[in-house]
């Protein structure tokens, strides 16, 4: 499972290199995330850029996440494709996760991204 | 399997149903979600409508991948798609143990109000699948769960 972390002073940004986070892979989202996670910054962003689709079980791993990360830090994800977009309003995880429509979005993280 | 001089993505176009026979394993449910998409595809549906065709099936095979038939060996599930005037009637079987209870779990929506640390990681499966299926239909027929559904595919005349 291809997933980095960036770090900078109080934020950590993971972005998915994979194009799906599925059943098939679920479980290996969850253990590289729980690496990753160990030397993570406060407020953790999860790049979803590049992944077209998440099910259920992927959905899962992300809620996993987000609670092995509690309570000391947050994850949020940014980039989130229409059919990604989908599967969290369904499941009114939308309400749960703070969301990035894209990085413009993320007020001081873009500004240190881009420089 | 797809046995039939069609090449991909011509199935459902020339009106004729997908069928796929593919053991129970999330990796070719995988490959058999990117085969029946490239299917669907041809259709040009809208795009909106081809995630919940990609949404609804991967939940429907996932679940009977993790649950009918998880730790049983030699599980196999089949897969009819067939084209209909308002889009597609699915029938997935499968050899494995039947619905607890015999009927279609609720699914539920997961309380987002909840703390962090009492957040459901799971039980989205079927609350996808009610949302965005029609028709849906479970039976236990000798020794077969046979799940049908239909999705509209929302295609402009």
């Amino acid at each position: 499972m291809d997933l980095q972390a960036n770090t900078s002073t109080d934020c950590t940004v993971i972005t998915v290199r994979e194009s799906r986070i599925d059943a098939a892979c679920a479980i290996q989202f969850k253990d590289r995330m729980r690496e990753l996670c160990k030397d993570a910054a406060e407020r953790v962003i999860l790049d979803l850029g590049k992944v077209d689709f998440i099910d259920s079980s992927g959905l899962g791993a992300i809620v996993a996440s987000m609670k092995m990360l509690a309570p000391e830090r947050v994850l949020e994800l940014a980039n989130p494709s229409p059919k990604v977009t989908k599967v969290l309003r369904l499941t009114r995880m939308d309400s749960v996760f703070t969301i990035h429509e894209d990085f413009a979005s993320v007020e001081p993280l873009a500004s240190r991204l881009a420089g | 399997m797809m046995q039939s001089t069609l090449g991909p993505g011509q199935r459902l176009r020339n009106g004729k149903a997908v069928e796929l026979e593919i053991p129970s394993d999330p990796l070719a449910v995988r490959q058999a979600l990117a085969r029946i998409m490239e299917e669907v595809s041809a259709l040009a549906p809208p795009d909106d409508t081809l995630a919940t065709v990609e949404i609804v099936l991967a939940e429907v095979l996932n679940n009977i991948v993790e649950h009918a038939c998880e730790g049983l060996s030699d599980r196999r599930i089949s897969i009819t798609i067939a084209p209909t005037a308002r889009g597609l009637q699915c029938q997935v079987r499968d050899n494995g143990r039947p619905l607890p209870g015999g009927a279609l779990p609720a699914g539920e929506p997961p309380d987002p109000t909840r703390q962090i640390p009492e957040l459901a990681e799971g039980g989205f499966g079927w609350l996808l699948i009610r949302g965005l299926a029609h028709d849906l239909r479970y039976q236990r027929i000798a020794g077969m769960n046979v799940l049908s559904f239909s999705l509209d595919l929302h295609i402009a005349a």
